[in-house]
This record gives structure tokens, C-alpha cells and sequence, in this order.
């Protein structure tokens, strides 16, 4: 769908484009809380700021002095602020998630400073490892500029699993942004054995996707939740935007932070399970 | 089951108590026959019959009969239509007599841009309101997007009635959604009445003779959608002589061929294709060149007149766009089919019995490698036979009833992977089937000199069927109303009232309406959407009928209105209902419009000022919001002016208040990336939409000549207005903390030439 609808945008519907200025209110800042916890092990970050206007050219506020802490059973990280980056808040380096455990995490703050803390929590379980044994790089029928990296192994074995894939070029992240994730699910594959299907697309006239022949890439695949696939999913077509007749009314995208004080909040809090494979580039 | 017998009960109570009414009546005869054109044979639909001197007659029905019953004596009939000669004939009436006739055009009368009453002051003196009559050649008049005359266009134009967004074909009626209209074609539901993603409708109007649309005063016969029906009517063939017309355009071509099949049968046929994949083959991209991109529509029309008391119709039409490279694809399109036999059981008593066959179906294709290769198919079907009724027992009254039957076949989707070495496997969301049963009777009648009541009852129950069987029933009476006081043959005063119900609702998330919208059933657990509307009118004609006033004032209330969840997914989905939201609605407006029927002058101004809301659970957390079609301000004005003999110019702008739309009002940042937080459901609007159409007609042949042909120039948005198509919020590359808002516009200065020919 996303295909036909770029070829119907190209082809139709040759628009023009105009920068335009919109008087909007702007909507009462909420705490926004966005973090994970994942199978590897490593020092693993919640990042918690404020919501702006969206006109506002000003980076987000981070919000400092809060209390945070993972949660699974009897065992707890704690986590503390970032002395660099207010309002980023980390684990020790050793904390690595277990598959199949249910995360929780706890945030205790006075984020409309009226000496009162709230308290906002969410959780999550964190899914089953896929197994990736292999990539390759091929050119891709999508156009004469893009190539698509393939991927052969195997999906758990359970009804529905969620994925995402990120792309590491010489270790430094490709996908790096929202746009950029590459979210799908199996529930009309027929098998869980994957047999180089396309994972993602680089579209070679982009700087920062552009692959030279010795490049070591390195193909993650991360097992989501469903709830974390439909933020992902929803947040990208919010970001995207809406033509009239294949766009859906706008809508927020929904959070699994909940506030027992009744502010409103934004983010996420997930936990996935992560494998990769490698390959140098040689086209 | 009790409350249905009730229900029934009570439709033959009404019956009976019209029949009784009528039958008090004395010996009367009866006159009756065919009004046509006298040079094609065309029914005249709507043309009047009166007794001259008097306010005493009636109007041709669809199939261009009349019945007219009186007391034995002498009279003088006067025929009239609009752009024909008057035509009178004397009559000694002693038995019943059967009356044939045929008007002449009347060039010097005839203008351009006129949507039509039948007779000249048929808007004030006829007891309907909230309906619009536009011809073809009305239509071929007013200046059309790239050239393409265009049925939908045109309505979009008439007062009460919105664009759903630029270009496209879907309108909205009174505040209504684009899927609350029934759009009939020849008596056939058309499901999608879109090309080219809607900025063409399927309508050839080479082939049709007559449109007419009901905003709400829908008549008792019709019924299934909330807020309008559009009624069009092909030609049914000149049976005359052999006639061709046609067009050559920037991007499409038509042909129309019609004649007389022997003595009693004629035919039409008409089809046109676009070129516009032809262009593609300048595109930079070498997967663009290879693309898909074309539409077609073709209808033909065969009728057979058996004898005076028998006549049949045989239409079709079929349509198919295709769009797509490569690496995805897209086809849809309609059919429809209906078979109709006119039978008149005495002079009195007409009636029409049709079958009738429609359906819709697109499908969707993915190719961008042989594992990832997908397909989707998706559609619904309609059986249906409907038996119609005029009964004309005398000159002040005029019955109709009937009975209707439908069966609807919806297929929600069926897909999945293609090819062995797909790793989509297939699915396939179960058919669904209803029956809809529909009795219904009406009556027009002059209850006083200056007085004309029009009440009818439509009676509808609508099954779901599983396994063959039906498994539960909704029904509903749906009372028509309509009272009319004329206070000369210059000003009256309408009130009326309806009742609409509307079982099968649309999925359908976006508020222009796509080829991808899927139709779906009301059920137990979707109840079927029902209005109340109510309208009162006044209508006012000046300078001999030259110019007419008409302001009518609406309230409309909606139950059971359907929306559906933030981020509702209605492809392929087994879970769809799931996605669903209920509510209700109203919308209210006042509708004015000032209009010159004839002279080298022609034309309409109308001003609509109106609001539509909903209130849906689940939706904008419960709290009333503008409907997507809530546009307060809406101006037309048409109007065209014949230079000379050989050169018209035609001119339409039109304003309209900015559509409603959720708008960011705060944002927060994930993964790089910035995420909006929306204002409350539709709070803002676009920039107001206001665009200047016009176009030239050159005359190249001489008048009179057997082979005519014009040359139609027209500039779509003339003074190149950069109308918000929609509006996109980006971030920008090298300062990725800056948002903007970005507008699509997407035509300005659209030049166009089109050459038609006729012989």
C-alpha cells in the first residue's frame, strides 16, 4: 500500500508545495517518557522530557530530579540522571532484560511544580528472540536507486511476532530516526522461516544510506510487542501526514505511560529482545 | 415479529385509507400517452401537461408517460418542457384517449446553464423541495477540469451540496458524509462513482439525459441512504435517425452512437477512454514510464417499444480504472445492469417492473519482490426487482407504490500471497449476505386551490442472511411529507418532512472516500444510521419565470452515525466492526439561490450557510466536533453568455469556508524524531477554497448543418488560487528542531481544449 500510494503521489498527483504559517494554541505541556529495556547487556537509558508547542524551535526540556526505576519480580534497577544530559536517566552497565519477563517502569516527579510528586508507570513484557543467520545486499525493483538488505532465519514460534530492523553501517546506526524503522509483523506469513526477504530499503541517492563496497553492515532484528508496533506504526503515519483520500482523520498516538495523578503523558516504555547477523558489502 | 405485523398493518391501513379516498371520486375519462422529443424520440421526463387556462395537470413520470383523468367535456392540453416549443391540442373527451407527443426544440429559447424546474415555474407551483434537476447539455456548458464534462461536478455546484476536497467526486448533501448519498444510474446503485482516484466521476454525460438530485425530500420509492439521492438517467437511443457525437480531449476521447432499430427498437452506445499513461512516457524515472494509468467507461442502451401498452429497456454499464508499475498496482470499477419492462394495465395505471444488477469490486497487487508478492480483492454485488405503480385516478391526485427487493453480496476481502515463493499465505474474510424488502406508497394531491399535500410511507426491513437463512431483521417506517401553498403562479410557501434509514455504512476513513472504501452491513451490533429531516421553503419568480428565488431552510437530526477509532485499520480485517464508533449528529442551513433560466444570459447564483456536528462515543473523548463536511460559508455562481450565434462563454467560481481539520498543537520527541499532539477533532480549518472555472465554445460549423462541431477551450482555476489540497507539518533537514507546515495544492492554470463533434 505504502508503495502504490508513492507511485500514486508521483504519478497523479504532480502537486506543488508551499510553506505556509498556521496560528495554532498550543496544547498544555505533558511529560513525555520514553524508554526501553532490551536483551542486551548494557547500560540501558529512560529519557523523560516536556512537550512544546509545535512551532517551538527550541530541543525538548529535559526534566531533572525525577525518580525512576525498572521493575521485574523482586529485582529492581534503579536509575539515575545523567550528569551530561538532564533528564535522561540510566542504569548500571550490567542490566540486560530476560525473555518472557514483564518490565515495569516507575516514575515519581512534580512535573507541574506544585510541590506535589506524581507518579506515572508503565510496563511491558519482553518478547522472544528471533534467530537471523544470514544477509545479503541486493538492488531493489522499488526504483533504479535503491538496494534492499535480505534476511534469512527464523521467527519464535508463537502466534503473532512483531519486528523491527535497524541497519549498522561500520557500526554506526543507518536507521537512525522513527522514519526510519522498518516495522512488520508474521500474521499472514505462512511460515516462520524466513528466506531472504527484504527487510529494508536504502535508497542510494540519500546521504546517510548510501553503502561502499567494504562497508561492514550489520542487521538487527529487535522482537517487539505488538503495543510497541502500533506506536512505532501510528507515530510514523501521524509524522507522515494524511492526503484526503487514503488519510485517516489525525490522531494521537496512543502511550502505554499511564499517570495515577491524571496528567496527561506522552511516550512509551517497551522492552525488546534483540539478535543480529553481519556481512562486509560487496556488490 | 409483532412489532413488524404492526408496522405492516399500519402501511395497509394508509393504503386502504388512500385507496377509499380516491375512490369517492365520480365517472371520469382519462388522456394519457408519451411526451418525447420530435427529433430523437427521447422521453421528456418531467414534461407538463395542463389544462390551458387552469393550474389543473400533471408531469410526464421517467419514462416520459402521462395520465391526466377529467370529466367529460372539451379541453385544450398544453405540453410544455423547458427549451421546447409550447404545444396545444383540443381534446373532446367522451371515452379514454390515448395522446402521443412530441415537442420541438426551441433554439431561440433554449439556454445554456440552466438547472431546470420541468415548466418554467415548476419551482413554485410543483409540491416538491430540496431537489435540483440539470441536463446534459446544462452540464456540457459549465467549465469542466481538464476539459472532462463532468455530472458530479456540476452537482457539486448546486447549493447544499460540498466538494468532499479538491477535484475529487465525492460531495457531501446538507452536512452529510460522501457515503450517505445513493447515486442510481438507470434505477442501478453505483457503489463508487469515482475515476482517476475520484477527480473524474464514471458518468459519460454523452450518455445521459437527465440527473436530478434530491437533498431531501428523497421520494417515498427511493430510499437506503441518509442524505440524498442522485437519480441519472441515460438516453434511451434516437429512434429517429443514426446519430454519432464525440470528443476529442487532452486526456481522454469519447464516442456516442445511437439509432433506430427498425420500427420499434433504438439503441445507444457509448464509451470513452483516457490517455493520460501516454504522457508517462516523458517521465524522468524509468519506473514511472512503464506505468499503468488509464480508466474506461462504456454504456449502452437498448429499448424496445413491444406495443402502446409495452415497452422494454435493457442498460448497462461498465467501468474499469487501472493504475500501477512494476511494483504495485491497482484496478476498480463498477458494473451495472438493469432490465425494465413499462407496462400500462389501463390509462390510469402505469407501472414499471425492473431487474437489476450492480456491483463493485477493486483490486489491490504488490510485486516489489516474488516473497513479498501480494494481492487483495475486494467488492459487493446486488440483485434486486422492483415493481412501480402510478396511479392517476384524477387530475388532483397522483399514486404511487411499489415494492422493492435487494439482495446485497459483500466480500470483505480475499488475498494474500502470490506464488510459491510468496511468504504471505492466503486469507479470505468470510462473504456476507442481506435481503432488503421495501413496500412503500405515496400520494400527491390538491387538498385546496392553493393547497398540494404530498405523504407518502415507505416501509423497509432489512435481513441479514446466514446460511441461506435470515437471521435477524431491522425495519422501519420511513414517513415522506410535503405540504405546498401556493399563493399565485408567482411565490409559494414548502414545508416538508423524511424519515431516511440507511442500512449498509461504508468503511471509509478518509472524508473524500477512496476505491479502497469497503461497504459493510448493519447487523445486530450495528445499528442502521436514521435522519429526521425538516425543510420549509419559500420560492419567488420574477420577470415572466425569467429569474427564480429560491431559499429553503434545513434541520437535519442523525442517529446512529458512524466514525471510526483513531488509527481504525478496515483493510482485510476479520475484526472491522471492532474498529467502529456510534453516535449522533445534526446539521442545520439556510440555501439561497437566484437563477436566470433563459437568454443569451444565463445562470445561478446560490449562497449556503449551514453546520453539521457529531458526537460519537469514542471520538474526540466523547465531546461534539465538526463534521468533516462543516462549511459554514459556500457560494456558486454559473453563469454562461452567449457571445453570438457561434461563441459562448462560461464561467463558474465558487467559495467555500476551509474544511475542518486537526491540526498539531504540541509535539514530542522519540527516536530522533518529532511526533504531534493534535488539537481537538476538526477545531481548525484550511484557508477558505475559492476558484474562477471558465471556458469558451467555438461553433465551427454552420447552424443547421447534418455534421456539427465546436471547439470548447476552458481554463480550470483561472486566476491560479493555491487552494490547500491538504496541509503536511515537516521538520526541517539541516535544523531538525524546526517544524513547519507545508500546503499541497494541486492545480493551478489547468488550460484545456476538447473538440466535440455531433452528426
Amino acid at each position: 500500500m505504502a508503495a502504490l500510494l508513492s507511485l500514486f503521489m508521483a504519478i497523479i498527483l504532480p502537486s506543488c508545495e508551499e510553506r505556509i504559517n498556521i496560528d495554532t494554541k498550543a496544547s498544555e505541556a505533558r511529560p513525555v517518557i520514553y524508554g526501553y529495556i532490551t536483551t542486551d547487556t548494557m547500560r540501558h537509558s529512560v529519557s523523560i522530557t516536556k512537550s512544546s508547542h509545535y512551532f517551538s524551535t527550541a530541543a525538548p526540556e529535559g526534566i531533572s530530579g525525577a525518580a525512576v526505576v525498572i521493575r521485574q519480580g523482586a529485582e529492581s534497577y534503579a536509575m539515575t540522571e545523567s550528569a551530561s544530559d538532564p533528564g535522561v536517566y540510566q542504569t548500571i552497565d550490567s542490566v540486560a532484560g530476560q525473555v518472557g519477563m514483564t518490565y515495569t517502569l516507575h516514575v515519581t516527579m512534580d512535573f507541574d511544580g506544585d510541590g506535589q510528586t506524581e507518579e506515572y508507570t508503565a510496563e511491558s513484557m519482553l518478547p522472544p528472540v528471533s534467530q537471523l543467520d544470514s544477509i545479503a545486499v541486493q538492488k531493489s525493483a522499488l526504483s533504479d536507486h535503491h538496494l534492499e538488505v535480505l534476511v534469512w532465519g527464523r521467527l519464535p514460534e508463537q502466534e503473532v511476532n512483531h519486528f523491527n530492523f535497524r541497519l549498522y553501517r561500520n557500526n554506526v546506526i543507518v536507521n537512525d530516526s522513527l522514519q526510519g524503522f522498518s516495522v512488520g509483523d508474521d500474521s499472514f506469513m505462512q511460515r516462520k522461516v524466513i528466506v531472504g526477504v527484504s527487510a529494508l530499503y536504502l535508497n542510494q541517492q540519500r546521504e546517510s544510506s548510501v553503502l561502499t563496497p567494504g562497508d561492514f553492515l550489520t542487521l538487527q532484528i529487535d522482537g517487539i510487542t505488538s503495543e510497541y508496533a502500533g506506536f512505532i506504526n501510528d507515530a510514523q503515519s501521524e509524522r507522515r501526514g494524511s492526503i484526503p483520500m487514503f488519510g485517516a482523520p489525525p490522531a494521537n498516538v496512543e502511550t502505554n505511560i499511564r499517570s495515577l495523578s491524571g496528567i496527561r503523558a506522552s511516550g512509551f516504555f517497551t522492552a525488546y529482545s534483540i539478535n543480529r547477523a553481519s556481512m562486509y558489502y560487496r556488490p | 415479529m409483532k412489532r413488524i405485523n404492526n408496522r405492516i398493518y399500519l402501511l395497509l391501513l394508509f393504503i386502504l385509507s388512500t385507496i377509499f379516498a380516491l375512490s369517492a371520486q365520480g365517472r371520469k375519462y382519462t388522456v394519457s400517452g408519451s411526451i418525447r422529443d420530435a427529433a430523437s424520440g427521447e422521453d421528456l421526463i418531467g414534461a407538463e401537461v395542463v389544462i390551458a387556462g387552469t393550474r389543473t395537470g400533471t408531469v410526464a413520470n421517467n419514462y416520459g408517460y402521462y395520465s391526466i383523468s377529467l370529466d367529460e367535456g372539451s379541453y385544450v392540453l398544453a405540453f410544455s418542457y423547458i427549451g421546447y416549443l409550447r404545444k396545444e391540442v383540443k381534446v373532446e373527451l367522451k371515452a379514454d384517449y390515448r395522446l402521443n407527443v412530441e415537442l420541438e426544440d426551441d433554439a431561440r429559447e433554449l439556454s445554456e446553464v440552466v438547472v431546470s424546474a420541468e415548466r418554467r415555474n415548476a419551482n413554485v407551483v410543483t409540491s416538491g423541495m430540496g431537489s435540483e434537476k440539470l441536463s446534459a447539455k446544462a452540464i456540457k456548458a459549465i467549465p469542466a477540469l481538464m476539459g472532462e464534462v463532468d455530472v458530479i461536478k456540476a452537482v457539486q455546484l448546486l447549493p447544499g451540496v460540498q466538494s468532499t476536497s479538491e477535484g475529487s467526486s465525492g460531495f457531501s448533501v446538507r452536512g452529510g458524509g460522501h457515503d450517505q448519498n445513493l447515486i442510481l444510474l438507470d434505477e442501478a446503485t453505483v457503489y463508487n462513482a469515482s475515476h482517476l482516484m475520484g477527480f473524474f466521476s464514471v458518468f459519460n454525460n454523452d450518455a445521459v439525459k437527465d440527473v436530478t438530485l434530491y437533498k431531501g425530500d428523497i421520494p417515498a420509492s427511493f430510499g437506503g441512504r441518509l442524505s440524498s439521492l442522485l437519480d441519472i438517467r441515460t438516453k434511451d437511443g434516437n429512434n429517429q435517425r443514426y446519430a454519432a457525437t464525440g470528443g476529442i480531449g487532452l486526456i481522454s476521447s469519447r464516442i456516442t452512437a445511437e439509432g433506430p432499430l427498425g420500427d420499434k427498437a433504438s439503441a445507444i452506445v457509448s464509451a470513452r477512454r483516457t490517455y493520460a499513461d501516454m504522457f508517462l512516457a516523458f517521465a524522468q524515472e524509468e519506473s514511472q514510464r512503464n506505468a499503468t494509468l488509464y480508466f474506461y467507461d462504456m454504456n449502452a442502451k437498448l429499448n424496445y417499444r413491444i406495443d402502446d401498452n409495452n415497452r422494454l429497456f435493457l442498460a448497462g454499464y461498465l467501468g474499469r480504472d487501472r493504475f500501477g508499475a512494476d511494483i504495485a498496482g491497482m484496478g476498480f470499477g463498477n458494473k451495472t445492469a438493469t432490465l425494465r419492462w413499462n407496462h400500462i394495465f389501463s390509462p390510469k395505471l402505469f407501472s414499471n417492473f425492473t431487474l437489476i444488477g450492480s456491483s463493485y469490486d477493486y483490486y489491490l497487487r504488490s510485486e516489489i519482490s516474488s516473497q513479498l508478492s501480494q494481492e487483495l480483492t475486494s467488492g459487493l454485488e446486488d440483485y434486486g426487482l422492483k415493481a412501480d405503480f402510478s396511479y392517476h385516478p384524477n387530475p388532483v391526485n397522483n399514486v404511487k407504490f411499489g415494492y422493492q427487493f435487494i439482495y446485497h453480496v459483500f466480500m470483505p476481502g480475499e488475498g494474500g500471497g502470490v506464488g510459491p515463493e510468496s511468504i504471505a499465505g492466503r486469507i479470505s474474510l468470510p462473504k456476507e449476505f442481506a435481503a432488503e424488502n421495501v413496500f412503500y406508497v405515496t400520494n400527491e394531491t390538491d387538498i385546496a386551490s392553493k393547497l398540494k399535500l404530498r405523504y407518502g410511507l415507505r416501509y423497509s426491513m432489512f435481513h441479514n442472511v446466514e446460511n441461506g437463512r435470515l437471521s435477524n431483521t431491522m425495519q422501519q417506517l420511513e414517513p415522506r411529507l410535503g405540504l405546498t401553498y401556493v399563493f399565485s403562479d408567482l411565490h409559494s410557501v414548502k414545508a416538508g418532512y423524511s424519515r431516511t434509514v440507511q442500512y449498509i455504512q461504508l468503511a471509509s476513513n478518509s472524508s473524500a472516500g477512496s476505491p479502497l472504501d469497503l461497504w459493510f452491513q448493519a447487523s445486530e451490533t450495528v445499528k442502521p444510521q436514521l435522519c429526521d429531516q425538516f425543510a420549509v421553503g419559500y420560492f419567488r419568480n420574477f420577470g415572466d419565470d425569467e429569474y427564480e428565488f429560491s431559499s429553503e431552510v434545513y434541520y437535519k437530526d442523525m442517529k446512529d452515525v458512524v466514525d471510526f477509532k483513531d488509527h481504525a485499520n478496515l483493510i482485510i480485517n476479520k475484526d472491522m466492526k471492532q474498529e467502529l464508533r456510534f453516535g449522533k449528529g445534526y446539521a442545520y442551513g439556510l440555501e439561497l439561490m437566484l437563477r436566470k433560466t433563459n437568454g443569451p444570459l444565463s445562470g445561478w447564483i446560490s449562497y449556503t450557510l449551514s453546520k453539521s456536528r457529531r458526537r460519537i462515543d469514542g471520538v474526540n473523548e466523547g465531546l461534539e466536533y465538526r463534521s468533516p463536511y462543516d462549511k459554514p460559508h459556500n457560494i456558486s455562481i454559473v453563469v454562461n453568455y452567449e457571445l453570438s450565434s457561434k461563441l459562448s462563454l462560461s464561467a463558474n467560481w465558487v467559495y467555500a469556508s476551509g474544511t475542518p481539520v486537526t491540526y498539531p498543537t504540541g509535539r514530542f520527541k522519540v527516536e530522533d524524531s518529532y511526533v504531534p499532539i493534535y488539537s481537538a477533532r476538526n477545531e481548525y480549518r484550511y484557508p477558505d477554497y475559492h476558484r474562477l472555472d471558465l471556458s469558451l465554445t467555438w461553433q465551427l460549423s454552420k447552424p443547421g448543418n447534418r455534421f456539427s462541431h465546436e471547439l470548447n477551450f476552458s481554463l480550470y482555476n483561472a486566476y491560479g488560487r493555491k487552494n490547500a489540497w491538504t496541509i503536511m507539518f515537516r521538520q526541517e533537514s539541516d535544523r531538525p528542531d524546526v517544524s513547519y507546515a507545508e500546503k499541497i495544492y494541486l492545480f493551478t492554470f489547468l488550460p484545456s481544449i476538447t473538440w466535440n463533434f455531433k452528426f
